[in-house]
């Protein structure tokens, strides 16, 4: 027993204190936490609340052991609502080891609403095997579903899956041709890829079947010839999705969503979309294939890439029918980087140099539940609360009676 | 104005607005169900004189507030520890009497005051470190060496 006098942790319901310690920033709260043993009780429940781990094999194991039975944490395991696993490193030997601890552990945490996983790989590795990234996601919800109930608890997850881990593109001229070779030897003995996980061909669905927002990132190098990652595997959410963000951060992004990865499902629920694509060649071909696969779009978010001719795309591609492809489209919002070049020569502008207005009438004359678009200046993308302090043109559709066409309100 | 009779803990009456009172959803409530204005003082078995007397204080100064939007969704709740500057004055009382009072507006359904208190007390914990904790709190670092360094490496699981 601690012999400290009664403090007010002991008079307040828990609810109470719950409440006074939501006010606290993490860093607050670690401070309290190690401030005495009763107040540490405390706040274990909103501590790790949301957990970030190290994807490192000693880390991992540690960390999870504290969690099962007769671990520190024990008790807080039905607390844990989020789980973040991040590299530290793009070595993929120390990568696949890491996840195979969580699927041994996956059975302890299961309240989890949001799952966090990044993966990366060095460019020779993926060049070799390309499957690599879905091999290893697979892996995961395998063992989730076998081993734990967060399988059916999931909401959220977060997918992003980097080459790099700094998601640099890297020209394959580059790789030491020696590194090539040892991990092409590592990748084949690694016992990852044997039992329990055989190579079988990935098919099926194995996305938690409860899922709602789907966060994919992909930065991947320039040069990757197959398909990468069919949502056909989410699939098994294919009613519960409401929320996808597509954070494709590749070269020829645009040519990944339409040759591969999209037109093979599709989901009625989702009314938000996000999208981040590295590079707009051709807006119309960029939109198609999104709009089979999420027909019911009404939200839909465009992050503008710093390269200028990208945004120039969006605004300029006559007949402005690249997101007006999208039939029952109703709020429009874009962001563009600060760092986005407005260069002063005429075939490339920003929507703070023309006239929105006639941008909008042209998506309108398509789109024709819209009702609001947003330009927005961006300070950081990929934010989900961003946008009320950015710097902003608002137009506001408003439909004439009939079928006289919109007019275009500031 | 009507005017009701509040009974403290320690049996001191005091005579109150109905209005003032009836910034406590308990009251409220209760008020509500009886249907008209009790003769008879209101028992308040949980709250002592001096704590009801500074909750009046409270509502008498916030009685034309408008009241809070409905059940916002807790997300969207502000995560903002600013207190104006007159509740701030009134929380400036010793931490038995802040405790007292965040109890009594818990048990009297008075949730903006209740919101004004854990802030309160979230602004007594902000920017310390665990020794700054303890001095405020008054308690004693009851951890071992060992068991803080577990601690700290526990602590670097949880997201910042």
């Amino acid at each position: 027993m601690s012999s400290n006098s009664i403090t007010f942790v002991d008079l307040i319901p828990s609810e109470l204190i719950f409440q006074i310690l939501s006010e606290l920033s993490s860093k607050d709260l670690k401070n309290f936490s190690l401030s005495s043993k009763s107040f540490r009780a405390k706040s274990l429940p909103i501590l790790f609340r949301y957990l970030r781990l190290t994807l490192d094999h000693t880390e991992l194991t540690t960390a999870f052991s504290a969690f099962k039975d007769g671990g520190s944490l024990a008790n807080v395991r039905l607390d844990v609502r989020q789980l973040t696993l991040f590299p530290a490193t793009d070595n993929t030997n120390a990568i696949i080891s890491s996840y195979q601890v969580f699927t041994t552990w996956a059975h302890l945490f299961n309240s989890l609403r949001n799952l966090h996983l990044e993966i990366t790989a060095s460019p020779s590795f993926v060049q070799l095997y390309r499957d690599f990234y879905r091999r290893i996601v697979y892996i995961i919800f395998r063992s989730l579903e076998k081993d734990s109930l967060a399988y059916y608890t999931i909401k959220e997850v977060s997918l992003k899956i980097r080459t790099l881990p700094s998601g640099t593109a890297l020209h394959l001229a580059n790789l030491n041709k020696d590194l090539l070779h040892k991990e092409n030897r590592e990748f084949l003995e690694h016992p990852a890829f044997r039992d329990p996980f055989p190579i079988t061909p990935l098919t099926g669905v194995y996305f938690p079947p409860n899922l709602e927002t789907l966060y994919f990132e992909y930065s991947p190098i320039e040069i990757l010839p197959t398909p990468l990652y069919p949502l056909s595997s989410v699939l098994t959410a294919k009613d519960t999705l409401k929320t996808v963000h597509l954070n494709i951060v590749q070269l020829d992004g645009n040519r990944m969503i339409d040759e591969y990865s999209f037109p093979d499902a599709e989901f009625p629920n989702v009314k938000t979309l996000g999208i981040h694509p590295h590079f707009l060649y051709d807006g119309a071909k960029l939109f198609f294939p999104l709009v089979k696969s999420f027909p019911n779009v009404e939200n839909l978010m465009i992050y503008i890439d710093g390269r200028m001719s990208s945004g120039n795309r969006l605004i300029h591609a006559e007949p402005y029918n690249s997101v007006s492809l999208f039939p029952k489209l109703k709020y429009l919002r874009t962001f563009w980087s600060e760092q986005y070049d407005f260069v002063d020569e005429a075939q490339f502008m920003s929507p703070w140099q023309l006239e929105t207005d006639a941008v909008v009438k042209g998506w309108a004359t398509n789109a024709r539940m819209l009702e609001e678009v947003v330009f927005a200046r961006t300070v950081e993308y990929w934010r989900r609360d961003g946008t009320d302090r950015l710097e902003a043109i608002k137009v506001t559709v408003k439909w004439v009676d009939g079928a006289g066409g919109p007019e275009v309100l500031k | 104005m009507s005017q009701i009779i509040l009974l403290s803990s320690d049996n001191v009456e005091m005579k109150v607005d109905k209005e003032v009172a009836e910034r406590s959803i308990l009251i409220k409530n209760m008020l509500e169900d009886v249907g008209e204005t009790p003769d008879q003082a209101i028992p308040i078995p949980n709250v002592n004189e001096g704590v009801l007397r500074k909750v009046i204080e409270w509502c008498e100064h916030h009685r034309n507030d408008p009241p809070p939007p409905a059940d916002e969704d807790s997300d969207s709740r502000k995560k903002s520890t600013d207190i104006e500057e007159w509740d701030q004055k009134f929380m400036q009382v010793d931490q038995e009497m802040l405790f007292e009072i965040i109890l009594a507006a818990n048990y009297l359904d008075i949730k903006p005051l209740l919101d004004v208190g854990c802030k309160t007390v979230a602004n007594m914990i902000k920017g310390k470190s665990p020794e700054e904790i303890r001095k405020t709190f008054n308690i004693q670092n009851d951890f071992t060496p060992e068991e803080e360094d577990q601690i700290r490496r526990e602590n670097e699981w949880a997201e910042e």
